[in-house]
């Protein structure tokens, strides 16, 4: 197996400067989908196995744990991509009234980091930091900072992303609703 | 129109709600004092708590509190403010603790609220500060009602089970249905939106008439895995008194519209069986209870398994907090699908709850305008018909499931606690007592009873 993150002594090397460049690109197209409100097309950068999710984040001491994270505990967002299907289908139909009408959105994205490799799933991992801005309607306007780990994986349609944990720098949520993609 | 302060009708009938409840900042100054420290409030789960010293932060009104499991395995509630300067002594929301301390001076108080321990006392204070005087603020009264854990600051008012009244018998149908209870899923959502709190209650005591419009598409999204399983188109709401109110339909098999698989399907209908051999069949198999509001702020969703609290934030904002509460000895795998039911659908990020609050948020902005203000809101629903004789077991008024029977109930209940000051009030900030350096402030027994 050709390895998906090529190694040197200094750790650079050509395929991995390509590798980042379009890691980047990738992720700058997504952005731009999201922007556009072409759901359709963001949804396809994930695979079909995709589990998408968002922990709640507390206010805890130093002894507890920030996020707890089970099966048998909230989250702020775990969907599978048939929900995540089901949320751009609720938009599609122009009676979903938080996002109509749309908000005007831009996900700004930054320190976008390859990590590690998983050669047996054929996965690496990609970190990002994102700011997504919602502004809609006459003032309302909301800021969502969160990081991002993408495990992203190379199908025969290209890079999809099969996993995405994003942790959102909030504890209670600030805003009415998060309809916005993360 | 002539408002008559503290009263939520703008007519003598009681159809009509004067919209400055939803906006006017005296008014909610006023709310806090007579409504919220004048009623049961919901604090937690039990199941959020599992040794002494264990604690979770939360409101009762607009008030910070602390509820701490205490050794004896009962809770108490202080209210999460030095007697010092006022910092807030535990800035967590949940965790285990022997004492809070506070970062700012350093005084400490025990998890019942106790001054324990000040810093430097003999050089600050001699022998000049009195513990026992100096504790944290402890809720007088705090109950339990299956697994729920409820305070008030009222010590006048009547027990728990008995403020909840008939309540109780559909509270049963979430929290005692297989005889087994419930517990929490970890973690609470919270999220906050522009909006009364009021309009998050009272939809939930009895707005099922929004369903269609507001989830428009919500319902359209979900149509491919609900099978075509809809509601019957004769439901009820039920108005109860003290303000309390639910809504739903005749027993259908909503389970099977959800998604879920085959385990948790059988799962849930074999449990509404043992369920309607336990209470019978009327509130078991033979409803599905599906929005409801115990007074003030407690709202509930049979279907979906949670319960929430609508925080009051000022007079145009409020504070949900919400929880996954689900069968006890369920298998991991249903409540696992319980649990994302809610949470996609119902929490902030839901799929149902983000168009609610959009409602909720242009509703009370326009009580802004000196003209809009002005005008009375149509809440004439189902005046005039009577009865719903249609399921009479159930306690409480019963109308059709399109009427805002429970909307009235719910505003004559706030508009009796309106119309009496509470006894602390003169302590508002809007109205400032001239003081002298020298003058006494006067206490009041409640509120006496209040820092006891
Ligand atoms: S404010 Fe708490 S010790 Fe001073
Ligand atoms: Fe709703």
């Amino acid at each position: 197996m050709t390895a998906l993150l090529p190694e040197t002594a200094s750790g650079i090397t050509v395929e991995r400067l390509l590798l980042q460049y379009e890691v980047e690109q990738f992720l700058y197209h997504e952005a731009d989908l999201l922007g556009r409100h072409d759901y359709d097309a963001w949804l396809a950068l994930f695979t079909d196995d995709l589990r998408y999710y968002m922990p709640i984040r507390r206010n805890h001491s130093s002894r507890d744990p920030e996020t707890v994270e089970h099966d048998d505990a909230l989250a702020l967002i775990d969907d599978d991509k048939p929900f995540l299907a089901e949320r751009i289908a609720k938009i599609a139909t122009g009676k979903a009234w938080a996002d109509d009408p749309l908000p005007r959105v831009r996900h700004l994205l930054t320190n976008v980091v390859i990590g590690e490799e998983d050669a047996k799933a054929g996965e690496f991992t990609v970190t990002s930091y994102l700011l997504i801005v919602r502004n809609r309607l006459e003032d309302e306007q909301d800021s969502f900072v969160c990081g991002r780990t993408d495990r992203f994986r190379r199908t025969p349609d290209g890079l999809r992303i099969s996993r995405r944990r994003i942790v959102l720098d909030q504890s209670v949520i600030l805003s009415k609703n998060m309809s916005v993609m993360f | 129109m002539s408002l008559q302060r503290g009263r939520a009708f703008a007519d003598d009938a009681e159809t009509l709600i004067d919209r400055s409840i939803f906006s006017d900042p005296v008014l909610h100054r006023q709310e806090l004092a007579r409504v919220f420290a004048r009623s049961w409030l919901f604090l937690a789960h039990e199941s959020q708590f599992t040794k002494p010293g264990d604690f979770f932060t939360t409101y009762m009104g607009a008030d910070p509190v602390i509820v701490t499991r205490q050794r004896d395995g009962s809770y108490k509630v202080v209210l999460n403010s030095c007697r010092h300067r006022g910092m807030r002594v535990c800035r967590y929301d949940s965790g285990n603790a022997k004492a809070f301390t506070c970062p700012y001076h350093g005084w400490s108080y025990g998890t019942d609220g106790a001054l324990l321990s000040v810093p430097e006392e003999e050089a600050a204070y001699g022998d000049g500060l009195d513990h026992s005087a100096w504790g944290l603020a402890a809720v007088p009264r705090v109950e339990t009602y299956k697994g729920l854990v409820f305070g008030t600051w009222d010590t006048e008012i009547p027990p728990l089970t008995e403020y909840l009244g008939d309540f109780t018998y559909y509270l049963d149908a979430l929290v005692d249905l297989d005889g087994e209870g419930t517990t929490a899923a970890a973690g609470v959502h919270r999220w906050r939106m522009r909006g009364n709190w009021k309009l998050g209650a009272e939809q939930f005591a009895g707005d099922m008439y929004h369903a269609y419009s507001t989830h428009l598409s919500a319902l359209i999204a979900e149509a491919p895995h609900s099978k075509g399983i809809r509601p019957p188109e004769e439901g009820f709401q039920v108005g109860l008194p003290g303000g309390h109110g639910l809504g739903g339909y005749p027993g259908y098999p909503y389970w099977h519209a959800q998604g879920f698989s085959a385990e948790v399907e059988d799962w849930i209908g074999n449990m509404l069986e043992r369920a309607a051999e336990r209470l019978g069949p009327a509130r078991t198999t033979g409803a599905v209870f599906i929005h409801g509001t115990a007074f003030p702020n407690l709202s509930l969703l049979w279907n979906r398994w949670t319960l929430r609290v609508w925080h009051p934030k000022g007079p145009d904002a409020m504070e949900v907090h919400s929880w996954s509460i689900l069968p006890k000895n369920a298998p991991p795998a249903v409540r696992r699908a319980l649990l994302l039911d809610y949470q996609r659908h119902f929490s902030a990020s839901g799929t149902w709850e983000q168009d609610d609050a959009e409602q909720w948020n242009y509703s009370t902005s326009g009580s802004d305008g000196f003209v809009t203000a002005s005008l009375p809101l149509h809440y004439g629903m189902g005046v005039g018909r009577g009865p719903n004789k249609d399921f009479p077991e159930f306690p409480g008024t019963v109308d059709t499931v399109y009427s805002e029977i429970n909307q009235r109930h719910f505003y004559r209940r706030w508009s009796e606690l309106m119309a009496v000051p509470h006894p602390a009030e003169k302590a508002a900030p809007e109205t400032p007592a001239a003081q002298s350096p020298t003058s006494e402030t006067p206490v009041t027994e409640s509120a006496k009873a209040v820092i006891a």
